[in-house]
């Protein structure tokens, strides 16, 4: 069955059908929400969120790129989750190492082919690079998210945040160089070909 | 430098990298970043933090997210938040409705006077009168006419000698600057006595008015005749003389002298077309009160214009009120729902959120 199909079955009510979209499309929804909030449990919140409210405004959905309908749906659902982070700040659960930083276990990012040391490496930068998303303002974050992260053109990305095209150049650019400054500190946990000459 | 490169170049350079740019803007870049070293360089820099960025892995989902019928029911707390901001909104809607409607139909009722034609050409020619004497201001020196209650009874509006007296209008009888003075009995009133009275009465069997003047000397009757009947509202001729000029032994006559006198074309001011009705009775107190003083112009006060606004309230005043107060009570009732709907509806909301 195809996506047209499995929507146009969705939104006549079909549950399976809509179940179908769920699990094509829940690894790119849920790294939205996760490059967002930064937190794996709040993302799984936003995400699940995120599907009910897919369903239950399924026709409001007039065609064109339903990933980009999806991830609007999330970027909502992740704002909301923001907002009430920040009335509410969180503590988090998880020990700390001696560095201050959270010990994460995100046994779904681990590539069994990878040696320790690359592993480390990576991780290290993949820490480095989602603490300087963090530091973005929630709509660079968004943009450069989208873009960079989820590989969707500006065309798309313009659709799933409901803003312009020149806007979406303007932000990406102006997040692209917050990230470069932040990420000059890191500059010691940087592979060398991302080291500047 | 860096400072030396504009926002506008790096968004320039971020479209670039991912190939946004049209054909001339491209072209342009590439020639300024042969020649500047500082825009390569930041074309460099930015290059590899995109990289970097794109080289964070697509997560996966560390379960599934499928929906079932139990996820998907809608709690039914949330089904009371549109509809208590839908109560809010009708109910904010109606009250700016009556509202308006409120000062619409607020504005003052203009009273069913009598024709103004008629009532100014009535008491135009009184208020002239009266106007056109110096205002004298109310001292203690001067006697300001006033309504007598004498207790003497009223026997019979013939004319006997009865020293009658009775409820009427008192007027100075020294001739004082602003008030009119009788025109009979002046002479030969003799010191200590009382003025002589003056009431209007209408005979029922004759259809014109007639005056009834009484006077230390006894009640002499004075008819008038049809054309020159006053009415209501209208100075008798008696008043507007500011000098006695009827003698007492002779019948008073309603003879005008030096102050103009009504034309005889000019009626009264009345929207009845029957002659009023107003009787002397047997006793001064039984005299209806009669309010001659604002009806003649004494002083500087203006005579009041008969009509309609002589008539009692009529009972559609009553109901204009209590309308009123029931377009208040609503008003009340629907701003205290909007409020309480709008912020039971807020509540339901942050609750959910959270």
């Amino acid at each position: 069955m195809d996506e047209i199909a499995l929507i146009q079955a969705a939104q006549r009510g079909d549950l399976d059908s809509f179940n179908h979209l769920v699990l094509n499309y829940q690894d790119l929804v849920y790294s939205q929400a996760y490059r967002m909030i930064g937190e794996d449990d709040s993302a799984a919140d936003a995400t699940q969120n995120a599907f009910i409210s897919a369903f239950h405004h399924l026709r409001s959905y007039r065609g064109g790129s339903f990933r980009a309908w999806l991830l609007r749906i999330v970027t909502n659902a992740c704002y909301d989750e923001l907002r009430r982070r920040k009335r509410r700040p969180t503590v988090p659960l998880e020990p700390l190492d001696d560095a201050g930083e959270e010990v994460e276990s995100p046994r779904w990012m681990v590539d069994p082919a990878e040696q320790p040391e690359e592993r480390l490496e990576r991780a290290e930068l993949q820490r480095a690079i989602q603490h300087c998303l963090d530091n973005l303002p929630a709509d660079f974050r968004t943009t450069v998210v989208l873009v960079d992260v989820q590989g969707l053109d500006y065309y798309e990305a313009a659709q799933a945040i409901g803003t312009p095209i020149g806007t979406i150049k303007s932000r990406l650019a102006r997040a692209r160089l917050r990230m470069r400054d932040c990420l000059q500190g890191f500059m010691e946990l940087l592979p060398a070909v991302f080291r500047p000459e | 430098m860096k400072n030396q490169i504009s926002a506008r170049d790096y968004e320039m350079i971020s479209a670039y990298l991912d190939n946004q740019l049209g054909a001339q803007e491209r072209a342009i870049l590439e020639a300024r970043m042969k020649v500047e070293p500082e825009l390569s360089q930041a074309f460099q820099d930015l290059g590899k933090t995109r990289l970097m960025i794109r080289s964070l892995p697509r997560l996966r989902a560390p379960r599934n997210f499928t929906v079932s019928a139990k996820t998907l029911e809608v709690r039914p707390i949330m089904r009371l938040a549109p509809m208590l901001g839908l109560t809010s909104a009708i109910a904010s809607i109606l009250l700016a409705m009556i509202v308006f409607s409120n000062l619409f139909l607020s504005t003052p009722q203009q009273v069913a006077m009598a024709p103004a034609g008629q009532a100014a050409a009535t008491t135009a020619p009184l208020i002239e009168a009266v106007q056109s004497a110096p205002s004298v201001p109310l001292t203690p020196t001067v006697e300001a006419p006033e309504v007598l209650f004498q207790a003497q009874p009223f026997e019979s509006p013939t004319a006997t000698t009865n020293p009658a007296l009775g409820i009427g209008l008192a007027l100075p009888m020294t001739p004082t600057p602003g008030y009119p003075t009788l025109a009979v009995n002046d002479q030969t009133r003799e010191a200590g006595t009382s003025p002589p009275t003056l009431f209007y009465e209408q005979p029922s069997q004759t259809p014109t008015p007639s005056f009834v003047i009484l006077g230390n000397e006894g009640i002499q009757t004075a008819t008038t005749t049809g054309e020159n009947t006053p009415g209501i509202g209208q100075i008798p001729p008696y008043f507007q003389s500011e000098t006695p000029t009827a003698t007492p032994t002779e019948t008073p006559t309603p003879t005008p002298t030096a102050t103009p006198s009504p034309t005889p074309t000019s009626t009264p001011t009345i929207t009845s077309t029957q002659p009023p009705t107003i009787t002397a009775k047997l006793s001064p107190s039984e005299v209806p009160g009669m309010d001659i003083t604002a009806g003649q112009g004494m002083g500087n006060e203006t005579p009041t214009p008969y009509g309609a606004t002589v008539q009692e309230q009529p009972e559609g005043g009553t109901n204009l009120a209590f309308l009123r107060y029931v377009l208040l009570a609503t008003e009340i009732t629907l701003a205290l729902l909007a409020i309480a709907a709008g912020l039971a509806a807020i509540i339901v909301r942050i609750k959910a959120g959270r």
